[in-house]
């Protein structure tokens, strides 16, 4: 293959990248005047991902924000500094009545307070960007999934990865049949850290606690169980799970070690597992099939070929990474670009962390009035898969998957 | 028994000792908060990653060519850029986190950096040599690390990066301050002798040190450290330590007090002199910022010279006498 072949190869995987895109919802609201930027309103803005968002939406010069909301003190003031002239509010139906100009709206409150302040977002008229996991029971899943349908703006889910180019990219070579048939899949989470959040109030450690149904498996697991079923586009049938508390005995009841298999159609299953004990290998995804395997990391991605894999021109010009006795072909996103410049290796990772591509596609949604990457129906059935699993682990037998889960799939 | 936490980041290992009870749920979490500073920092000022500063940057740059040459920054870029400005016009141009420019004569140095600082916005002419935040990077990194301990009600704690970046909390139950020890540069053995030993309590320590690894800039080999404005490398002046209320600060005061002292040894038309050299590095103490302190040694007639400066000087005891001084220089031949 030539190198204007393998551009071409390249620009058709680009090309198919909008063909995945997902079903449209509808979005009546006319866009916002031209030229003028988004005013935006942060609701949890203090936490640490609130303080990841306000970073990530300062770069964007179509976007103000222009309210901030925490219900501490310490972390409002300290949003404050960081988004300089937003106003500052406590309470998030005092930010709504008062901030008229709103457009559009971030919540970012823990898992398990989303939908009182989605919903009443959504009823106020804003377009909403919803963090991920979108809540922590079926009950507020159905309730905000209501509210998002019935209203007329954009809900978009922070299941960012879904806006990641390199996931995108990986995406494409997978659905294109680049590893041919996957029979396994596993993901993995693994972090040495207590999960824990200075402070004395126990509503700050939310996480740790079993009754709020926020542990790994929906924090973390919603996330990955989100890239695989859009990866494959199937869903699971079956879950079985074990979870422990193996290293943090600090009066949590949240486990720190859990594992379940889901079981997808036709028999294949996903492995996953989480712990706050150990670091190796960190997070990732891995799609493995009959003619190679992806893996997929955050912001790198790799192919691994199997040795009767057929050879693809562009290989001669890829960048790879050697693990161990395995070598890797880096997935690049915007290796059309790099490549004409002759800097292909300068395009390993994303100039942005992922955050930043799904803050953009929710301002592109709204302002645009194109369909949000990844909607409510998304959002609700990577919540109700993970927390199946964390049931699975907390009854210790197998559970169906069923329609309940799937709603709208 | 205090708590150690660690983390590997910027090249190096990050240590934060504590003192308090090491497994009480509360330190540990404000530990592991201070860790992911240094992490997110890591990240974001990192020369070697797309999604840092330095690259976006240079992204900037690369747009400036067709007439847009900024970039939106968020508080804590802002705060370390304009620290930044602030060294490399103190130090006139001594430090210079765009120090390749003095390899290169078709790019800028950092005065060519724009800061408005209501905006939150940075200027960069499309000639602007790469950025290099190095060692201030981890004294920003620990200072930031530092004030979120404070915060949480830390008060007695030992924070480093690469044990050549230090930041002090307090001191230990029962002492007056933290003693850190110097490097003695002439010995390179498992267990060096120190040079001297430094008192810290709520301070700051950066050590910078010509010695360590070379690397090839525009087809010339250079030594670790070279001056910004020249190229020239730094050979004899071995170590320059900066005691300062933070981090950051001491970060760039002894990188740039490492390269002002060898142009001030050098212009000394080679004369090995140590008491005319000594007074000629006395003159350097300007570059401290107020309350700091610093200690320099150079290398002369085969021999290393320590020299202390500035009014608070005597945080610095056990100062070596001049010592027989044999290490070869890194290789700075084209």
């Amino acid at each position: 293959m030539t190198r204007t072949d393998r551009r071409e190869f390249l620009q058709q995987v680009a090309g198919s990248l909008a063909a995945v895109a997902l079903a449209p919802e509808l979005l009546p609201l006319p866009p916002p005047r031209r030229g003028a930027p988004l005013q935006i309103g942060v609701i949890g803005a203090g936490g640490r991902q609130g303080r990841a968002i306000l970073t990530e939406l300062l770069k964007f010069e179509a976007a103000k924000v222009a309210a901030v909301c925490d219900v501490r003190d310490e972390r409002l003031k300290q949003a404050v500094r960081r988004a300089s002239g937003a106003a500052a509010y406590a309470d998030h139906r005092k930010m709504l009545d008062e901030q008229k100009d709103l457009v559009a709206v971030v919540v970012t409150t823990p898992t398990h307070r989303h939908r009182e302040v989605a919903i009443d977002a959504l009823k106020a008229g804003k377009h909403v960007y919803c963090e991920a996991p979108l809540a922590a029971s079926l009950d507020d899943l159905k309730a905000i999934a209501a509210a998002a349908r019935e209203a007329k703006t954009t809900f978009h889910v922070g299941h960012q990865l879904r806006s990641n180019p390199v996931y995108q990219l990986a995406r494409s070579f997978l659905v294109s049949g680049n590893i041919r048939d996957v029979v396994q899949v596993r993901a993995q989470w693994h972090q040495k850290t207590s999960w824990r959040v200075p402070g004395d109030d126990p509503e700050l450690n939310w996480r740790l606690a079993r009754k709020n149904a926020c542990g790994l498996p929906l924090e973390a697991g919603a996330h990955q169980v989100d890239v695989v079923t859009w990866y494959l586009s199937r869903f699971p049938t079956a879950v079985r799970g074990h979870g422990a508390l193996l290293s943090w005995n600090d009066g949590r009841d949240a486990h720190d070690t859990v594992e379940a298999s889901l079981a997808f159609p036709d028999g294949l299953r996903m492995h996953w597992d989480a712990t706050l004990a150990n670091s190796f290998d960190g997070q990732h995804e891995l799609f493995v099939g009959t003619m190679g395997t992806i893996k997929m990391a955050e912001t790198f991605g790799w192919l691994f070929k199997e040795a009767d894999a057929p050879t693809q021109g562009w290989e001669v010009y890829a960048s790879r990474e050697k693990f161990h006795s395995e070598e890797g072909i880096t997935l690049i996103a915007d290796a059309t670009q790099l490549a004409k410049q002759g800097k292909l290796k300068e395009g390993i990772g994303l100039p942005n962390p992922p955050l930043y591509y799904a803050l953009q596609d929710f301002l592109k949604s709204v302002a645009e009035q194109k369909p949000a990457t990844c909607g409510v129906a998304d959002g609700y059935r990577a919540a109700a898969i993970a927390l199946r699993i964390d049931e699975a682990i907390g009854k210790n037998e197998e559970l169906a998957i069923g329609p309940e889960q799937l709603q709208g799939s | 028994m205090p708590l150690l936490v660690a983390l590997s980041a910027m090249g190096t290992r990050f240590e934060l000792v504590l003192a308090g009870e090491p497994e009480a749920p509360p330190l540990r979490a404000l530990a592991e908060e201070a860790l992911e500073i240094v992490a997110e920092l890591d990240r974001r000022l990192s020369r070697f990653r797309r999604d840092g500063i330095p690259a976006a940057l240079a992204r900037a740059a690369a747009a400036a060519q067709n007439g847009d040459g900024t970039l939106r920054v968020a508080r804590e870029e802002m705060v370390l850029l304009e620290l930044c400005r602030r060294a490399h016009a103190r130090s006139g141009g001594a430090f210079d986190p765009a120090h390749l420019s003095a390899l290169d004569e078709k790019t800028a140095t950092f005065a060519s950096v724009r800061i408005d600082r209501r905006g939150r916005r940075v200027g960069v002419p499309s000639c602007l040599a790469p950025l290099d935040f190095g060692a201030v990077a981890k004294g920003y990194a620990l200072d930031l690390a530092a004030r979120a301990l404070a915060r949480g009600g830390v008060r007695v704690g030992l924070l480093h990066g690469g044990t050549s970046s230090v930041v002090a909390l307090g001191a230990p139950p029962g002492r007056a301050a933290w003693r850190v020890a110097v490097r003695d540069p002439a010995d390179d053995g498992e267990r060096p002798r120190a040079l001297a030993t430094v008192a810290l309590r709520d301070a700051a320590l950066s050590v910078s040190a010509p010695h360590g690894s070379t690397r090839e800039v525009g087809g010339r080999r250079a030594g670790h450290v070279v001056d910004p404005r020249d190229g020239a490398p730094v050979e004899r002046v071995r170590v320059a330590a900066v005691v300062a209320r933070h981090g950051a600060t001491s970060e760039v005061a002894s990188t740039a007090l490492l390269v002002r002292a060898e142009r001030a040894i050098r212009a000394n038309a080679g004369a090995d002199d140590p008491p005319a050299l000594r007074r000629r590095l006395l003159a350097c103490a300007d570059l401290l910022p107020p309350s700091a302190a610093a200690l320099v040694a150079f290398e002369a007639g085969g021999a290393l010279h320590p020299v202390l400066l500035g009014p608070h000087a005597a945080v610095f005891s056990d100062v070596a006498a001049p010592r027989a001084f044999a290490v070869p220089c890194p290789e700075t031949s084209p």
